[in-house]
């Protein structure tokens, strides 16, 4: 059901846009973000068996939250290779492992598919990023090439085809964000049902079927960190919106938005859910 | 169940392959469950009040959270399944575990409980708010009420794949949940409860298991629930033994499921949980 809309609008073999753009404040974001969904990602690499003294090779490191999560659970044993296309944004994945005293984390600019490493790796993990590869299939096959025999493969990826089926509280603000989030991922060429996607992806990369569960944070509370957690969202996703002609800044209204969303929640009585994410795992044939 | 209330009928049955449906649904949802009880704060020591205990899983997860140091008392209506959780108990070798027969809301228990937790039991409720009300004075002050409940509804709207036998089955038991007088809506109103209920904000986080199209017990667990829903939706009249067809059940739905190349969500879980004022 969940088509894939964006290939028409993608030029052949190339990567989306990174939808929300690579700003300072995207950076803090990033940062926030993991607050939210840290909690899913460590539970899905200790699922997944991530354990003392693996090395540990991530994919889109960003800001380097799930980097240095992985680096508390392989130890100062164990060894963690971040990757980012971005380079800059690496400078403070950098700074934040050595403010936190991590001598067991690197990272490294550039292409995670045809980088060459010279040991290969226990596991590889990537949060949010995926979703951003042209042909994930076959930018999973070429990350596995990183693995030991028996590797273990771990990937939490956004599901924004069953989002709009889910609106909470259903109003017409909730509603407008959500399709602006829809359309924007959409015309940068991110794949909207990677989530979803992430079954056939570790499929066609030859991997056994993975184990996966769907997830999404969801507060009503009138404290909840989430609303404006979907604020900040909108602020990263503000410059592509307007590029876009999607939304201007003054229909987002990026400043009131996060005390509109939660006077609409406590309202309604019922959550808010922030975008599903699925997590995946699996482990290569030894 | 309780006489004087107007509680749902229990929509799945009491049968022996109900008591197996059970055990196979724990553990599908076993990850979401520990995962929920770490974030709620259930730890060594502590004692715990499991609300509709059933064949005892959630009682026996929260047997290994709470360790030899803490203890569990497992409440439910329908003594012979307690039989099973106890010998289930006794098996694994859990000395901190009891179970007690009778209704929760109205039991003469201790008024020290550190947490009370249950799993796909206030939807058979008659008044969810009224009930969490009555359970949370078996807490002591600083107390955690933690509570997992399906959301039919929502699963309605994440219908996945989108594919016949599987959009049947969601209608199907949808109706039957709905006739027999369960809320179909509990995990959405889990917040409106706890509020209701003059419990503090829960915090709340949606999870389920996805899973398919091979070597995956989801298909077996979605049969056998029916298996279970059978009889009442013969008596309501929704649909017959045949158009259900228990045996290729479980078949049916995983050779859709292949075709389709998407994996399936099993029914959507929401937890909820509070610490009382200290």
């Amino acid at each position: 059901m969940a088509k894939n809309h964006t290939e028409s609008l993608r030029p052949p073999n190339s990567d989306a846009t990174y939808t929300l753009g690579r700003t300072s404040h995207e950076t803090t974001r990033l940062i926030e973000q993991s607050r939210i969904y840290g909690e899913s990602t460590k539970h899905l690499c200790k699922r997944a068996g991530i354990a003392s003294g693996m090395r540990v090779l991530e994919i889109g490191s960003g800001a380097g939250d799930v980097a240095l999560t992985l680096a508390e659970l392989v130890g100062v044993p164990g060894q963690v290779v971040g990757v980012d296309v971005n380079p800059m944004i690496l400078e403070t994945a950098r700074q934040r492992a050595a403010d936190a005293g991590m001598k067991n984390v690197e990272f490294i600019a550039g292409d995670a598919r045809t980088l060459a490493f010279e040991d290969k790796f226990d596991a590889i993990v990537g949060r949010f990023v995926l979703m951003y590869m042209d042909a994930p299939g076959i930018a999973l096959s070429k990350l596995i090439t990183h693995l030991k025999p028996g590797g273990l493969v771990a990937f939490q990826e956004p599901e924004y085809t069953l989002y709009p089926s889910v609106s909470h509280p259903d109003t017409p603000l909730m509603n407008q964000l959500i399709q602006w989030i829809v359309d924007v991922f959409e015309h940068s060429g991110a794949h909207l049902d990677m989530g979803i996607g992430l079954y056939r992806a570790f499929v066609e990369a030859g991997l056994p079927p993975p184990e996966m569960y769907l997830q999404a944070p969801i507060g009503a509370a009138e404290a909840w960190a989430g609303y404006r957690y979907m604020a900040t969202i909108f602020q990263s996703l503000l410059p592509l919106l307007e590029k876009y002609g999607l939304a201007t800044a003054e229909q987002v209204d990026v400043d009131t938005l996060a005390s509109r969303i939660r006077q609409e929640v406590l309202v309604s009585k019922r959550p808010f859910f922030l975008p599903f994410h699925v997590t995946a795992h699996a482990s290569l044939a030894i | 169940m309780s006489n004087q209330t107007q509680d749902a009928e229990y929509t799945m049955g009491r049968s022996e392959s109900e008591t197996e449906r059970l055990i196979e649904q724990s553990q599908l949802y076993d990850n979401v469950t520990r995962r929920f009880f770490l974030r709620s704060g259930i730890s060594k020591g502590m004692k715990v009040l499991d609300v509709g205990s059933g064949a005892g899983d959630v009682a026996l997860t929260l047997a290994e959270f709470v360790g030899t140091e803490g203890a569990v008392v497992g409440v439910d209506a329908n003594a012979d399944i307690l039989e099973t959780a106890r010998a289930r108990a006794n098996n694994g070798g859990f000395e901190n575990v009891e179970f007690v027969a009778g209704d929760a809301r109205t039991l003469e228990l201790s008024n020290n409980f550190d947490a009370v937790v249950g799993r796909l039991v206030l939807l058979y409720m008659e008044d969810p708010a009224d009930a969490l009300k009555k359970l949370a004075t078996h807490l002591r002050p600083g107390g955690i009420v933690a509570f997992q409940e399906v959301d039919l509804t929502l699963y309605k709207a994440i219908v996945h794949p989108d594919t016949p036998v599987v959009n049947k089955c969601i209608e199907w038991g949808m109706t039957v949940f709905e006739r027999s007088g369960a809320h179909i809506g509990m995990g959405l109103d889990l917040y409106r409860a706890f509020v209701d209920a003059g419990l503090p904000e829960p915090m709340l986080h949606f999870e389920t298991p996805m899973g398919g199209p091979a070597r995956w017990p989801g298909y077996e667990y979605l049969a056998n629930s029916f298996r279970s829903l059978v009889p009442l939706i013969e008596v309501y009249g929704i649909a017959t033994a045949e158009e259900v067809d228990i045996e290729t059940l479980a078949e049916r739905l995983q050779a859709e499921v292949a075709a389709a190349k998407r994996p399936v969500v099993l029914p959507p879980h929401i937890t909820a949980y509070a610490a009382l004022p200290t």
